[in-house]
């Protein structure tokens, strides 16, 4: 336990660097929504051209039968292009299966918009990223498709859909190398008329089991993304697996997470 | 409605005649459907205008306004825009957000159908938002201000194909299209704000340029105690405000910069007078729009200079010479949108414009009809 006290306690320090040395930078929109901040779904928008982002992540995770744990995210994001971004990331994690601190794995992906919404065509976009295996008990890479189309319903309302296929090119005998896997999210800016620095978040999702033989899983979440700076935004989430095909309930995923952008 | 005879068309059964062609022959951009977001020039002085925090803050409410007006236009609340929706707006303007808003957000509706203006708007809305920031850093020399402005006018230039020009353009003639003014009939008051926010945003830059930070805030305490007063609710305007009247050093300094604003205004004026016209379908609306964004784009005149006039092309009637600000054909005797006037005591800018002949042609509020009074020019392309 004081083991992993001290993972933590050495995990956040080091988010806390990290945070207060981006802090001069400037941020993005809190109604610019990516994965993990908080929830899991991204909206079909990219980062601007020229834009660097950096975004912040730490989620206390309470898997079935098991010990709270905690993962961290730190995400790089560049838009070298127009509409299309780059992003560089790494997940180190402690405790959640009482094996103490993983750096975690090292993913690199792109994401590209290929339209702004406009009329009542959806804004698309697509992203596919590679995790390496630079996590302990990590072995071949790992890759995830995601195709997004996001669609404003009413006046400011707007659905997310995301389409997932994630591909492992190395599996345990009891795993699955292909999982596929859905994202409904919601979005809206809250507050409106008389504030505009504040966004709700919900999801719903229902994925592949990993494990052969599993059934499928479904996972619902709540967010609040509120912009803090300039252009700096704080984001908050709660999100669960509802049940799987035995009707048990499993992950519950408090997250809590900073980006900015300059 | 009544049979009028007009110089261009004849008479006005088919309204539709006195509408300007769009040129077939516009640019692939302006008929893009890529949200091309782009990310501002980086520089130590961005957002350095919280260094004057109440202006800051009211450049804020601004962002607000016109999304606002737009998005109620565009779904049908047209009819509400003097009373709930002037509502809305003055209560953001009295209680103005710490942060910019996202205007996208705010006028979604708007943005789906109108997307390149957006994007047009969006780019030079980044341009007025740095200028103000050097001008407001307390770690540049006057001389570095300078230099770094015209290097985010190069930037602004340089990046994407949105620009809006900087050659003094003919405002008598973009004024005078078969829908102009209609806004300003319809809606005066939402008018006077946003004529209230284009005095703000000329007035500022010779407010801010060679000042300490504390000269800054010292004038800005009393230029927003009169905008929050005075400016924003003014009815009484015979036309927006203009940066060579307001504020004149910046102009004379960066007179393609202070011109670029103007445009930017006017573009604003003629999308306002478009989505007002009850008289147009919304096809329409929009060939008028994307004409209006032609009208004004630095693509359109491209390679022409200040001082170009041609009588059969009256959009490239940039009538001002080199290094002289403001759009030409400002009509004469009605200025005095500025700061202090040499006005006799007792005489106000009420009494003087409600002599203005201008007054006296306002349709009855809630009726737009084709500007007729002006011929509509025919050309508008190359």
């Amino acid at each position: 336990m004081r083991q992993l006290t001290k993972s933590v306690i050495a995990a956040l320090e080091t988010l806390t660097f990290v945070v207060v040395a981006a802090s001069s930078a400037r941020a993005v929109d809190h109604n610019n929504i990516d994965a993990n901040r908080p929830l899991s779904f991204d909206d079909a928008e990219s980062i601007g051209f020229g834009e660097q982002s950096f975004e912040l992540g730490v989620s206390l995770v309470k898997p079935h039968r098991h010990s709270v744990g905690a993962e961290f995210e730190v995400e790089y994001l560049y838009g070298f292009a127009p509409n299309t971004h780059l992003n560089i990331g790494i997940d180190p994690s402690v405790g959640a299966d009482d094996t103490g601190f993983d750096l975690g794995n090292v993913s690199v992906g792109v994401f590209h918009n290929f339209n702004r919404e406009y009329d009542n065509t959806p804004a698309f976009a697509v992203r596919a990223d590679a995790s390496f295996p630079t996590g302990r008990d990590s072995d071949g890479v790992d890759f995830h498709l995601r195709g997004i189309a996001s669609k404003t319903v009413g006046q400011y309302d707007r659905l997310h859909l995301n389409v997932d296929l994630n591909v492992k090119t190395q599996a345990d005998d009891d795993e699955r190398f292909v999982v596929p896997g859905v994202v409904l999210g919601y979005s809206r800016p809250l507050g409106y008329p008389r504030r505009f620095d504040r966004t709700i978040l919900a999801e719903v999702g229902v994925g592949g089991n990993e494990e052969r033989g599993g059934e499928a899983i479904i996972s619902a979440g709540i967010g609040l993304r509120q912009q803090v700076g300039y252009q700096s935004v704080l984001d908050i989430g709660l999100q669960s697996d509802i049940a799987d095909g035995n009707g048990e309930r499993d992950d519950v995923r408090l997250t809590v997470g900073y980006s900015t952008a300059f | 409605m009544g049979t009028v005879e007009t110089p261009a068309t004849g008479t006005l059964d088919n309204k539709t005649l006195t509408l300007p062609p769009v040129p077939d022959n516009l640019p692939r951009w302006m008929d893009n459907k890529d949200r091309n977001h782009i990310y501002r020039k980086r520089g130590s002085y961005n957002d350095d205008i919280y260094n004057v925090r109440s202006l800051a803050l009211d450049l804020n409410a601004v962002a607000v306004g016109h999304a606002m007006a737009y998005q109620d236009l565009v779904i049908g609340k047209a009819d509400r825009l003097e009373t709930d929706t002037f509502n809305r707006i003055n209560w953001v303007l009295k209680n103005p957000p710490r942060f910019m808003p996202d205007e996208a957000n705010i006028s979604s509706t708007f943005g789906r159908r109108y997307g390149v203006l957006e994007q047009v708007f969006d780019w030079t809305h980044v341009l007025h938002a740095q200028t103000v920031d050097v001008l407001a850093s307390t770690k540049l020399t006057d001389t570095q201000k300078d230099a770094e402005i015209e290097r985010l006018y190069r930037f602004y230039v340089d990046s994407v194909p949105y620009a809006i020009t900087p050659l003094p353009l003919n405002m008598g003639y973009l004024d005078s299209q078969p829908y102009s003014k209609a806004f300003r009939q319809k809606y005066p008051k939402v008018n006077g704000l946003f004529w209230g926010y284009h005095w703000l945003q000329g007035t500022m830059y010779d407010l801010l340029s060679g000042k300490t930070l504390q000269e800054q805030r010292n004038a800005y305490a009393t230029a927003g105690k009169r905008y929050h007063e005075v400016e924003l609710y003014r009815t009484d305007r015979p036309f927006m405000p203009m940066f060579a009247e307001l504020s004149p050093d910046f102009a004379a300094r960066f007179p393609h910069i202070s011109n670029t604003f103007d445009n930017l205004h006017m573009l604003h004026d003629m999308v306002n007078d478009i989505l007002a016209s009850d008289w147009m379908t919304e096809e329409q609306k929009k060939v008028q729009i994307k004409r209006a964004i032609w009208m004004v784009s630095a693509e359109a005149h491209k390679d022409m200079k200040p001082g170009d006039f041609n009588a059969n092309e009256p959009l490239h009637d940039h009538r001002f010479m080199p290094g002289m600000p403001g759009m030409g054909m400002m009509p004469a005797g009605l200025m005095n949108h500025g700061m202090p006037t040499n006005q006799p005591p007792g005489i106000t800018e009420q009494h003087k414009t409600n002599h203005d002949p201008i007054k006296h042609n306002t349709l009855p509020q809630g009726k737009t009809e084709p500007n007729l009074r002006i011929p509509a020019g025919k050309h508008t392309g190359h």
